[in-house]
This record gives C-alpha cells, sequence and structure tokens, in this order.
C-alpha cells in the first residue's frame, strides 16, 4: 500500500516538473509570438500565438501565368485565407511544398513539360473601417516562384522573395 | 471502465458527477475537439494526396475510441503523437486551439493515472491563464483593438452571429458606433481580470462564471466553437467541477454547432 502511494508520489511529482517546463514553454513562445507579431513579422492568427481578433487575419493571393507563344497569359487568381506562406518583415519567406503539389492537383492540365508557370504571391491590405472595404482593398506583390514540369514528373521550384533566391525538386507525378 | 462508471452514474442530468468522472469526460471532449480539426477535412486529405495524414487520423480516432471503452491509460501516448503530427508539421496553418488543446493534454500522454491530481488542475489554470493574458495583451498592443476598429470591422461584416455587434449600436452606424469602443476596453479588462484569478489559482465559484460567460458570449460573436469546447471542459478541469451531465451535453452541442458553423446554424433555426 505504502509502496503504491509513493509511485503514486513520485508519477506525481515528476509531472510536476513536466507541467512546470510545459509553462516555461507555453510562456517562452507566447512572449516571442508577440515580439514578432509587433513587428509585423508573424500571421497574428496562427503559428500558436493568442493574436486573433486583434486585427483581420492576413488574405494571400496567387495569379498563376502559364507560358504561351511569345507571352504569357493568366491562368488563375486564387484567394487563400490560411497560410501555406511564410511572411516576415512583408516579405514571402517561405511556401509549403504541400501548396506547389496542391496546385498539380487543383489543375492536372496547368503544369506541361516543357512550359514555365508564374506563380505570383501578392498580399491583400483590407481597410478596416471602409464602408465599401473589399473595393478599396489593395494588392501587394510579396514574391514569386517558377516553375517548370520534367519528364520524369520532377519539378523544378525557382522561388524569388524579396532579395532571396531559393531552387529545388519535388516529385508530383 | 466507461461501463463501469456509468452504473455509477448520476440519476438525472444536474446531479453533479464525481470529479474524477467528470475530469475525465472532460479530457475526452479536448481531445475529440482536436480530433474533429481533421475529421472535418479527411476529405481534403484525400483530394491532396495527403495520405500521411490520412494514416494519422485514423490512429488518433482510434486510439481515442480506446481510450473511451478502456479509459484513458498508458495507451493515450498513441493518440497525443498520432494528433501532435499533423499540428507540428502542419504547424504554418493550424489553429491556434489545436496548439493549446496539444499544451493540455501533454502531461497526460505521459503521467495518464495523474487525471484527477491537483498537479493536472493546477497545471490546466495556469495553462488558461497564460492563455487569457496573452490574448488581452496581444489586444493592448495591436493599436487595433482599444480604440474599437476590430469589433467595428467585425460588427459590419455582416454575418449572422456578428449582428449582437451591431444591435448594441441601437441604430448608429457601426463605424461611428461608442459602444463598441466601451465594450473593447471591457472585454480587455474582463480577460485580464480573469487570466489574473486563473494565475493565482483562484477557484471560487464567480472566477469560474466570469470565465465560463467570458468564454460562451465572445464565442457566440466568433464562431468559434470548437475553441470554446475545448476551454469550457478544460474549465472543469481547472476549477475541479464535479460537472453534471448537462454540461457535457452543452459540450457536445457546442462542438455540433462548430461542425457545421455557427452562422448556417442560425440560419437554418431563423428559416
Amino acid at each position: 500500500m505504502n509502496d503504491a502511494m509513493n509511485k503514486i508520489s513520485q508519477s506525481e511529482r515528476i509531472m510536476k516538473k513536466l507541467c512546470w517546463a510545459l509553462i516555461a514553454l507555453h510562456v517562452g513562445w507566447v512572449c516571442t509570438h508577440m515580439y514578432f507579431h509587433h513587428k509585423g513579422a508573424l500571421n497574428p492568427w496562427k503559428l500558436g500565438g493568442y493574436a486573433m481578433y486583434t486585427k483581420p487575419g492576413p488574405v494571400y493571393s496567387i495569379r498563376t501565368f502559364k507560358e504561351q507563344e511569345n507571352s504569357e497569359e493568366m491562368i488563375r487568381s486564387k484567394r487563400y485565407f490560411y497560410s501555406h506562406f511564410f511572411v516576415t518583415g512583408g516579405c514571402l519567406s517561405g511556401v509549403s511544398k504541400r501548396f506547389y503539389k496542391k496546385i498539380d492537383i487543383f489543375q492536372p492540365q496547368l503544369l506541361e513539360v516543357g512550359k514555365t508557370v508564374k506563380i505570383v504571391f501578392r498580399e491583400r491590405n483590407l481597410p478596416m473601417l471602409e464602408k465599401d472595404r473589399r473595393e478599396h482593398s489593395t494588392y501587394k506583390n510579396i514574391g514569386q516562384a517558377t516553375l517548370n514540369l520534367q519528364e520524369n514528373g520532377i519539378m523544378t521550384v525557382e522561388e524569388e522573395f524579396c532579395d532571396k533566391k531559393r531552387e529545388f525538386s519535388i516529385h508530383v507525378r | 471502465m466507461l461501463a463501469m462508471n456509468f452504473k455509477t452514474a448520476p440519476q438525472t442530468f444536474l446531479t453533479p458527477t464525481n470529479y474524477e468522472m467528470s475530469a475525465r469526460l472532460s479530457v475526452y471532449f479536448i481531445a475529440i475537439a482536436a480530433l474533429l480539426e481533421y475529421i472535418v477535412i479527411f476529405d481534403d486529405f484525400i483530394t491532396f494526396k495527403q495520405y500521411d495524414y490520412c494514416a494519422f487520423t485514423i490512429i488518433a480516432a482510434m486510439a481515442f475510441l480506446r481510450s473511451l471503452v478502456k479509459g484513458i491509460d498508458k495507451w493515450f501516448i498513441i493518440f497525443f503523437i498520432a494528433i501532435a503530427y499533423p499540428i507540428l508539421v502542419d504547424f504554418r496553418s493550424t489553429a491556434n486551439h489545436s496548439f493549446l488543446a496539444l499544451y493540455l493534454l501533454a502531461p497526460l500522454a505521459l503521467f495518464p493515472s495523474n487525471i484527477g491530481s491537483e498537479t493536472f488542475s493546477s497545471y490546466v489554470r495556469r495553462s488558461l491563464g497564460i492563455v487569457m493574458i496573452a490574448a488581452a495583451t496581444q489586444k493592448l498592443i495591436s493599436g487595433n483593438f482599444l480604440n474599437g476598429h476590430f469589433l467595428k470591422y467585425l460588427a459590419s461584416g455582416g454575418a449572422i452571429n456578428e449582428m449582437p455587434l451591431s444591435f448594441l449600436c441601437f441604430g448608429q452606424s457601426t463605424i461611428e458606433c461608442d459602444a463598441l469602443v466601451y465594450i473593447s476596453i471591457l472585454s480587455v479588462v474582463w480577460q485580464y481580470a480573469i487570466g489574473i484569478l486563473l494565475l493565482i489559482n483562484c477557484t471560487h465559484i464567480l472566477a469560474f462564471l466570469a470565465e465560463l460567460i467570458f468564454v460562451l458570449g465572445v464565442g457566440f460573436v466568433t464562431d468559434e466553437m470548437n475553441f470554446q469546447a475545448i476551454n469550457v471542459a478544460a474549465l472543469i478541469i481547472a476549477f475541479r467541477v464535479k460537472a453534471p451531465p448537462i454540461a457535457f451535453i452543452g459540450i457536445a452541442a457546442l462542438l455540433t454547432i462548430d461542425f457545421f458553423g455557427i452562422e448556417s446554424t442560425l440560419e437554418g433555426w431563423l428559416q
């Protein structure tokens, strides 16, 4: 009986330490989120901070262009409410690879071997106190990416976000 | 184990249960709130070939069902890992309340037998206190909340659940409405007050009611019933409430409303 009670109190003692560690982690992250959000570097609605309902969540949109004979044709303009995009200091700094995979699944005819597809990423600024706020919204380009599908189903992605360039390949088919 | 508990279950919907039972049911509801976030978009996982998400959601659902039948034991860690995977991998688009559910359930993943302990209750109490203080501070520093701009923005959005906000303006245009400025200030003060009460371990019934009213009120206007279900279930643990079954029926109702969305639920009722 005493052994069982000791065991319980021992497990509770260890749990208590774990709880304090988790509380420290929680406070640490909340303060970090608060700092970066206040600097305009993090999405207030995401990433486990508690700044939702303090300002409208950022709305991103993409415009997709496909290479044609000597020109580019705009294929699609789509809004994204939630973030596949990582924006820091008003510049796109990362896009999830899942986003590029989804592009292929949404529009299987979009990617063609030998034809370049360009995506322009934009952030929408919605005025809060205008009566017709949708008409007064403005867009800012925050980066672009060029996609090239190869015959083996691998897509090369060249991202250009503000002054940063990155190139990588993903398997899409 | 659940069957055994139901044999000793109370006679009416209003009779309090014992605390162990209340804590266990609350944990189930926090777990199901986290799980529902993934079940509702299961079709998307299949459409977008996110088979890892499909697999982890199925494992989480099975582990959850096991914990319903056998109780919350050492196998609860399987549920925790399965639900943590999509939350952490897709952290950019994960909702904040999924992170909160993860924080709240983390100690139980390793120490499930301490579910009824004061250590777990005070952990939940402090975690909710942190949420309240952090949310109030974010409102304070955002520059858009204390001056009423954000509530005015919400009130002019036109959704049915946002109508109580415009109703408080008594015919005034929402953009010029002073009442929304006062409500903004009141809600920040209220949130700080309950955050401090939680952090100083105040378990008075008035503190519980103040928190409950805030959570339910805000949840109604903002259509975030999943968050509110997690909060109400966590409050039961934090205040060590011997909650009657009607409380859990209420939480189940919140999750059901969240499943369909409060706006479409209200539209259905009003038609």
